[in-house]
């Protein structure tokens, strides 16, 4: 079945997140066209956060610039570039062992850990000391000193 | 000047990522505004602010909390 949902994340940079994909254990390939889904668009997703509700033809379905894949999971994460220049990541989650491995539709593991690596290398570059923390019930947290 | 009056002054900016990817930043060590100004460029990373909390007591001390939402 051709479910592909729109990840509600807004990526910029592809540095940090590629390292939050290896501290996932998955890979970001730069340049991939396609990414692995069901292979056809049959109609049969149009909620809210379906890819096409978000400026993704389903024509388009299955194309990307770039795509991340998990090991062992067939169906993989693709990242399709906007006019903005960030990106959007779409995934067919009629997968259930991608949509398991993720964490679930909204990709949870990905927005925390990009949100963790893109706010770090940002701080460090303004010349802030960043140290992280792991937290109970999975949380990190990033503590931030410098002259603000 | 002591080393407490010292660690009293210093600014610092947390940033709390839960495992739905949510963030929250808060400021400490801040006086009135600049606490905002300070944490704004991280505010701008992830996408727009989506909710913005501000607890009086804790903004008069120098304590700001801002939740936000990736878009």
């Amino acid at each position: 079945m051709s479910h592909v949902a729109c990840v509600d994340i807004e990526i910029t940079d592809l540095d940090a997140l590629e390292l939050a994909c290896e501290r996932l254990g998955w890979k970001l390939t730069r340049g991939a066209k396609t990414y692995e889904w069901y292979g056809q668009w049959v109609n049969d997703y149009s909620e809210e956060d379906a890819a096409y509700k978000h400026g993704i033809k389903t024509e388009d379905y299955g194309k990307c610039d770039h795509k991340i894949t998990v090991p062992g999971v067939k169906y993989e994460i693709g990242l399709t570039e906007q006019e903005d220049g960030s990106y959007k990541a779409v995934f067919d989650f009629y997968s259930h062992e991608l949509t398991e491995a993720v964490g679930g539709k909204s990709c949870p593991k990905l927005k925390q850990l990009y949100g963790v690596e893109k706010t770090k290398k940002e701080c460090i570059k303004k010349g802030y000391k960043v140290t992280e923390k792991k937290l109970k019930d999975d949380k990190i947290q990033l503590v931030i000193n410098g002259s603000f | 000047m002591g080393l407490g009056r010292w660690k009293k002054e210093q600014k610092e900016i947390t940033v709390t990522f839960d495992r739905e990817g949510e963030m929250e930043v808060e400021g400490h060590g801040f006086v009135g505004k600049a606490c905002e100004a300070a944490s704004k460029f991280i505010e701008n990373l992830l996408g727009k602010t989506k909710s913005r909390k501000k607890k009086t007591d804790a903004y008069k001390q120098g304590v700001e909390k801002v939740q936000h939402t990736q878009h």
